[in-house]
């Protein structure tokens, strides 16, 4: 593995919301043709990310004073929607970099802007390390960063859905200091002490994995440590940007099921067994539904870009109203894209027939793509909280992580 | 009617239902917050699906099924003493899951 100060790292600086959707389109023409043979051979996918980081694309963040194209929301939700149409584990893979970029704009040092903002134009590309197991709460941790007699810090925890750090330069940390903050410590993937495994086993996304990362005493200079918890003190747009984000993974998914459906039902020509009619395409049935799912789908979309303006719209006035609104927004749009991904994904199977089920063909892995992947968190409640916000105007709380209890449960 | 008809009868339905819910101080429930947050979730994406071009036909149709949908959630709510469907589901989803009764 290659660590971040490594002189091979170099990516193409993009300089405009144009050219960053221009470019997500011309790479996903080229990750689509390998995306049934990726998820097929559970394929490590170094190349398709290493790829991604120099077409310029992991930077398109980076504010302009930093020589970054600082590009509107809006524009990355679409290039994760895009990339994620023509493979949704590639499309996850860096949601978690665009997220501590974004962690580093809002509480980074100016020497941490400055320093970590260089690496991602470079290349670079920061991986994840949050969740752990074995906790009575998906919020509890038991990772510490504890400051050393050097200067330094100590790290020591083991991490569990590690999307992005086996291939990452850097892993973003969850951890409690001493004061018993939240923090993230920010450490090279090839540092002493940490361990990447590849022991992600899922029946989708399978190409993220999203695995386990050990780390067992690793030095942190304080350069590599953000005050995350300052985060959760303000009103601010940084959590439901993260939801927004996986949200395109799955409107990516819809649009993908539904377009193979497409393509598939037009090459047919004998109609389904049972159907009263000459050609697959005389089936009213049949194209009542396929319209159905095209309207949900368009829908969706149409709901992901308006959310999407609505966050640039709070990026911008900061406005405590406008980011309740945004928050609400990305809640209603990452609930109704699991709706709909998972409905699209499973009916198409009834639309094309039993020959939909070829295996060559690999079209349940939209399904288990989908499946997989909007499991992430109880998505049933955003529908909640949209409706609490509407109904009360009660805004949508933040997911605040803390130091588990000695004796809390331990669950899976 | 058009699309953008539709979706002023849909606001005018959720607002009423909005009223309705908090009047009987119901917008705390959790079963009800959350089928309304889903009907808000649909009536937002209808709400963009109209601002784009080229899509009046299928913003409409969207917006027909929401209709159809809102109407449902209304005699839940409305009547007197109505039976409230989402809680029976509750009881029973709690019968198998939580009290162990044979699927």
């Amino acid at each position: 593995m290659t660590s971040s100060s490594d002189a091979s790292l170099s990516a193409h600086v993009i300089r405009s919301d144009a050219e960053a959707i221009q470019i997500a389109h011309e790479l996903a023409s080229r990750l689509a043709e390998g995306a049934i043979a990726r998820d097929q051979e559970r394929r490590l996918p170094a190349a398709e990310l290493d790829l991604l980081s120099a077409s310029g694309l992991m930077a398109i963040t980076v504010p302009r004073a930093h020589g970054g194209a600082d590009v509107a929301i809006e524009t990355v939700i679409d290039v994760f929607r895009i990339i994620s149409t023509a493979d949704p584990a590639i499309g996850q893979l860096p949601q978690n970099h665009f997220v501590f970029t974004e962690a580093i704009r809002q509480d980074g040092t100016d020497e941490q802007r400055g320093f970590f903002f260089a690496q991602i134009l470079s290349g670079a590309r920061l991986g994840n390390a949050q969740a752990e197991r074995n906790t009575g709460s998906a919020l509890d941790m038991r990772t510490r960063l504890l400051p050393h007699a050097d200067g330094s810090f100590r790290l020591d925890g083991t991490k569990y859905y590690c999307t992005g750090a086996l291939l990452a330069h850097w892993i973003p940390v969850a951890a409690i200091d001493e004061q018993g903050r939240g923090v993230l410590a920010y450490v090279r993937r090839d540092a002493a002490g940490v361990e990447v495994l590849p022991d992600w086993n899922p029946m989708g996304q399978r190409v993220t994995f999203s695995g386990t990362a050990h780390f067992r005493d690793v030095i942190v200079p304080p350069l590599q440590v953000v005050p995350h918890w300052r985060i959760f003190e303000r009103p601010n747009i940084f959590h439901s940007y993260a939801a927004l984000l996986h949200a395109a993974i799955d409107v990516g998914i819809a649009r993908s099921a539904l377009q193979d459906a497409r393509a598939l039902i037009r090459a047919r020509s004998r109609p389904r067994l049972g159907a009263p009619v000459a050609t697959t395409l005389d089936d009213p049935l049949l194209l009542a539904r396929f319209g159905e799912l095209a309207v949900r789908l368009h829908a969706l979309e149409a709901y992901l870009a308006a959310a999407a303006r609505l966050h640039d719209q709070a990026d911008r006035d900061s406005s405590e109203r406008r980011i309740a609104e945004a928050a609400a927004a990305a809640a209603g749009v990452k609930a109704l894209a699991e709706d709909v991904a998972i409905e699209i994904s499973s009916e198409i199977f009834a639309l094309i027939g039993t020959a939909s089920t070829d295996e060559r063909l690999d079209l349940h892995r939209h399904w288990r793509n989908a499946r997989t992947h909007t499991v992430h968190d109880a998505n049933q409640w955003r529908y909640q909280a949209l409706g609490s916000f509407a109904l009360t105007g009660k805004p949508i709380g933040k997911p605040v992580r803390r130091l588990a209890s000695s004796d809390s449960n331990t669950k899976p | 009617m058009s699309a953008e008809g539709y979706l002023e009868r849909a606001d005018e339905l959720l607002a009423t239902l909005a009223l309705r819910l908090r009047t009987d101080g119901q917008a705390e429930a959790p079963l009800h917050a959350h089928r309304f947050g889903r009907l808000r979730a649909r009536r937002d994406a209808a709400a963009a699906l109209v601002a784009r071009n080229g899509v009046a036909e299928e913003a409409r149709v969207f917006l027909l099924e929401l209709l159809a949908e809102i109407r449902r959630f209304v005699p839940d709510i409305l009547p007197e003493g109505a039976a409230d469907i989402a809680q029976d589901y509750l009881v029973i989803g709690r019968a198998y899951l939580v009290d162990g009764r044979e699927l």
